[in-house]
């Protein structure tokens, strides 16, 4: 494994950076680091479902996101294999007092027939944080797809004032399928006008869960169960749409452990489509 | 085409009685009146004016002065430039309903424009979507047949944005339903915050079209579902 040096023109900060490699190796996927800086940390993998896919539990040291610090993972699946990715916990970041911004960038390549399951915990903008965020997620249309996305108002367990309290917000999920872009959800807010709106536009709630799936097989009406599903949540609306051999799933959530409940579902209601085997829920010590 | 002739084909295109079908679109809305998020013309005044400042404003709106500038602009492809954008507003559109609305609105627009005005820009992107090159949204057809028409580009977002408005309101007005000048009055009262969402738009680039109305999208995904319903999305 390498170590990769920070751009010199970049912002003061830690810029953690993790590029990994997944491969078909000794009757089963594995992983491997080709090169990493600090504070990402590589602490091999788990196989949580007894075969051959590993659990990657991404980990950043450092704890959360200061100003000016950045991440970027980079993952480049070969065909056929598949894997899983979360992180030990949520992502937080924090006040930025100078004007600079935090940046976490995740880029997945799949190639041929491979699998990802992602399902990182959620985000947190804390009161006067800057952040931008962005996860590609590149296809074939041979490939499968079971990604999460939970963005949490802010800090909102600690005091009042916290929830809908960051500075600015630009968060994007890009799905491409065969280079082709299918999915773009792009949600900016960088006046505090805009970020006020948001609570409005969440219906008052403080958790934003999006699911993007996919199969070249996905079966009929798989969507149907999903949405079955949904509507036995607490705390919880939701919205389920198919497009073509993707389905897009939006939840809102007045608490994060109901939010992460909704994303549960929907991976209950998917997972054996998309992976052929039962959710289960994920060990994260 | 001098001032007078834009005005009036503003006027023309923009009007609920130009055949795009818009009136069978609801945007998610039906699905909130039916549930009783809204059901009065204040609580729809504050649901739309939202809907147009953190969705459309930022995306199709903005989508309009990006397909008009590539055409005016002189630029050597404006082909692929519109394929671009069509292709990032199909992305943006995640509940399905509302994708193709935007696709058939499109359509329409693409056939009653050209028939009724000609012009070759129009025609070219016609003949690109005929060709699979790009799909044909409402937004970017719009923004390609004002630059023919000789629209500058505020005024053909503040036509879009408008007509966009007035068509939900209408619409919404059905369903609730609202007097006549409930609803003239909620678009009377209107065009000070589409002046300032129609800013937003000529200020939004390719790379940050986006949409923060979360709950119509959650309103849209259920529309698929509603029981009963008047509109097709």
């Amino acid at each position: 494994m390498s170590t990769a040096v920070p751009d010199p023109s970049w912002v003061i900060g830690k810029h953690a950076f993790l590029r990994l490699k997944v491969l078909r190796r000794n009757h089963r996927t594995e992983i491997d680091p080709m090169c990493r800086r600090v504070p990402y940390q590589w602490q091999g993998v788990h196989y949580q479902d007894h075969d051959d896919q590993p659990f990657l539990l991404l980990h950043n040291s450092a704890g959360g996101f200061v100003e000016g610090d950045a991440a970027e993972l980079h993952v480049w699946a070969e065909p056929e294999t598949r894997f899983l990715i979360t992180t030990t916990a949520a992502t937080k970041f924090y006040r930025c007092e100078s004007g600079q911004t935090s940046v976490d960038a995740v880029d997945v390549t799949l190639g041929e027939g491979a699998l990802l399951e992602y399902l990182p915990d959620e985000v947190i903008p804390y009161a006067q944080s800057r952040v931008a965020r962005a996860t590609r997620i590149d296809l074939r249309s041979s490939s499968r797809l079971f990604a999460s996305d939970l963005i949490s108002a802010g800090r909102i367990n600690f005091r009042e004032g916290e929830a809908f309290a960051f500075a600015a917000l630009r968060s994007e999920v890009q799905v491409r399928i065969d280079g082709k872009l299918a999915v773009l959800d792009r949600l900016q807010v960088k006046q505090a006008e805009e970020v006020a709106a948001l609570k409005r536009l969440w219906n008052g709630r403080r958790h934003l869960g999006t699911v993007c799936a996919y199969a070249p097989d996905l079966p009929m009406a798989v969507e149907d169960k999903v949405h079955e599903l949904l509507g036995e949540l607490e705390g919880t609306e939701a919205g389920v749409t198919r497009l073509g051999n993707l389905v897009v799933v939006r939840l809102l959530a007045t608490d994060v452990w109901q939010a992460h409940g909704g994303i549960y579902a929907v991976w209950q209601a998917l997972r054996p489509a998309i992976a052929g085997k039962p959710a289960r829920p994920i060990v994260k010590c | 085409m001098g001032e007078p002739y834009s005005l009036l084909y503003l006027l023309q295109v923009a009007s609920s009685s130009f055949p795009t079908g818009s009136f069978s679109h609801s945007g998610g809305f039906e699905t909130l009146i039916q549930e009783g998020a809204i059901g009065d013309a204040e609580s729809l005044e504050s649901a739309v004016q939202q809907w147009v400042r953190y969705g459309l404003a930022r995306a199709d709106g903005a989508a309009v002065a990006l397909a008009e500038r590539v055409e005016v602009g002189g630029r050597d492809d404006p082909e692929a430039a519109l394929a671009e954008l069509d292709e990032s507003l199909t992305a943006l559109k995640l509940a399905r309903e509302s994708r193709e609305a935007s696709l058939k609105m499109g359509d329409a627009f693409l056939r009653a424009a050209g028939d009724a005005f000609g012009g070759e820009r129009l025609a070219a992107y016609g003949e690109a979507v005929r060709a699979g090159l790009c799909v044909g949204h409402y937004a970017t057809a719009f923004g390609v047949a004002a630059a023919d028409a000789g629209v500058s580009v505020p005024q053909a977002v503040l036509a879009f944005l408008f007509g966009s408005y007035s068509n939900v309101v209408a619409v919404a007005a059905r369903l609730i339903p609202l007097g006549q000048l409930d609803t003239h009055r909620i678009l009377a009262r209107s065009r000070p915050h589409l002046v300032r969402c129609a800013r937003v738009s000529l200020d939004t680039k390719l790379a940050d079209l986006g949409a923060a109305t979360v709950c119509l999208d959650l309103a849209a995904m259920r529309h698929e579902r509603l029981y009963s319903r008047l509109c097709i999305s």
